[in-house]
């Protein structure tokens, strides 16, 4: 199995992994929510958020090169998303590249995407960084996201590990047999993978289904975790939330 | 003394039309120790997925203790009868391996308190205390094996079902799940395919071939005659 621990600053004793999670999840919303109202150019602000993420990401120990490159990946995504607007947006033209153009008013909207983008997003990476999965479920039941949905992630989370494992073995066997040459080979090969592991998981999700019957399993997954909000939390959240409250607002004063 | 499990006639037809059973009829007292075996397809796994009321009988009957399994008693039988399944990755579902194992008892409306001091007791039982908090991709094959076993040995069940308990483990670890289960007082329904195994646990065994039973003796008696073994397509443990 090749996949890192998303939760690997979960066991570092710091003051971030001492929260209650539920206030750790709902810091993470204000500070996402906080970040998306931010008004294009309110640079500031923007830096103002990331700083308060980067706060909490040392205070969590995340070292900074791991604390970037687990930022990069989403991030790298939202830079994608967002790149047309430098062209689209009307504006004048600051660049011309091939028969599209580069205008001032895109280049502004674009880095304010990614302005608003890098804390929201850094936000998560503290998040999942520090929380264990199970822990973070129980945090989203305790905010009344519907059973269906929690239970869904759960499993899906374990069985994650088990599907992955799964399509190695078959690339394994593919490559044992010097499947797929060439480019049209591999995407043959790749997609012929895909469709074994999908019918196998749909087998697999009804043996899951049964193991979950056969212990009395009735359309509800039961908990073992009580997470109380403890003062600490509590204190630290509504700080959370007073600092974003005050960035958004100096936004638009 | 009466029967704990009790099969008659029992058939079933998959939904594709395949027969898994066809008229097995056969009864087990509490406390008896039965190996199912016979070769791949016979219908092993599905005539103990009837046991739990997973798979409910096309035709005939299943009754386990006193109670005839139908949709309506499927949960109550489900308290008797724990059921290991072959894969311990569809047995082991969640998060940590400490969570799968208080699944059961969280289920059966146990506190939360009292559901994890049970499994933290089941789990040391086994040897798997200072696994509790991982998560089940992270153990051995024998340790995964251990941990499907703790899911249902916490729930203090009167039959203990189980599917090749002893597949794709090595000898040390296939050694340890012999030597818990012949510790262990509940009924035992073992299918499998290792002869050292079901000789090692049961002392009867029952012999389906096709989807029908067609033998029903004691172990040692199968195991030392290579016509009877050579007749329902089993074949003697090596040396």
């Amino acid at each position: 199995m090749s996949f890192h621990h998303l939760d690997r600053w979960a066991d570092v004793p710091s003051p971030v992994t001492r929260l209650a999670p539920t206030a750790r999840l709902l810091g993470t919303v204000a500070v996402a929510l906080g970040s998306a109202l931010l008004p294009v150019g309110a640079w500031v602000q923007m830096a103002a958020l990331l700083l308060l993420v980067l706060a909490f990401a040392a205070a969590a120990r995340i070292p900074v090169s791991a604390f970037a490159a687990r930022l990069a990946g989403p991030l790298f995504f939202v830079l994608l998303a967002s790149c047309a607007v430098l062209v689209l947006a009307p504006g004048q033209p600051l660049w011309v590249v091939g028969p599209l153009h580069v205008t001032d008013t895109g280049l502004v909207r674009f880095a304010s995407v990614v302005g608003r983008a890098t804390p929201a997003l850094g936000a998560a990476v503290v998040l999942v960084s520090t929380l264990r999965f199970p822990e973070l479920l129980e945090a989203l039941r305790k905010l009344r996201l519907p059973s269906p949905v929690t239970a869904a992630l759960g499993l899906s989370y374990r069985l994650l590990y088990t599907l992955a494992d799964e399509i190695e073995r078959l690339r394994r066997a593919a490559r044992s047999r010097n499947a797929g040459h060439g480019a049209a080979g591999r995407r043959h090969r790749t997609m012929g993978i895909a469709a074994a592991a999908l019918t196998r998981s749909f087998a697999r999700s009804e043996r899951v289904h049964r193991a979950m019957l056969a212990r009395g399993y009735s359309g509800a997954l039961p908990t073992l975790r009580a997470q109380p909000l403890d003062a600490r939390s509590v204190v630290a959240l509504c700080g959370v939330g007073a600092v974003v409250l005050v960035v958004v607002s100096s936004a638009y004063l | 003394m009466g029967a704990l499990i009790e099969v008659s006639g029992l058939g079933y037809r998959y939904p594709d039309g395949a027969e898994g059973v066809r008229n097995v009829g056969f009864a087990v007292r509490a406390g008896e120790r039965v190996a199912v075996l016979g070769p791949n397809g016979s219908g092993k796994s599905t005539l103990l997925l009837h046991l739990n009321g997973l798979l409910l009988p096309t035709r005939g009957e299943v009754r386990v203790a006193d109670l005839p399994v139908s949709e309506e008693t499927a949960p109550a039988v489900r308290r008797k009868v724990g059921f290991v399944f072959q894969e311990p990755d569809d047995q082991l579902f969640l998060p940590t391996v400490l969570e799968d194992v208080a699944f059961g008892p969280l289920n059966a409306a146990r506190p939360p308190g009292e559901a994890e001091e049970r499994a933290r007791a089941e789990l040391r039982e086994l040897g798997l205390e200072d696994q509790a908090d991982r998560a089940a991709h992270h153990l051995s094959g024998g340790e995964r094996r251990l941990a499907s076993l703790a899911t249902v040995l916490v729930s203090d069940p009167e039959i203990l079902v189980l599917d090749e308990p002893t597949a794709a483990l090595d000898a040390r670890a296939r050694r340890r799940v012999v030597d818990i289960l012949r510790g262990r007082t509940e009924t035992l329904l073992v299918a499998t395919h290792d002869l050292e195994v079901a000789a090692a646990l049961c002392p009867r065994a029952l012999v389906l071939d096709a989807g029908s039973l067609v033998a029903d003796l004691p172990t040692a008696e199968l195991l030392g005659d290579p016509n009877l073994l050579k007749r329902y397509g089993l074949t003697a443990p090596l040396g």
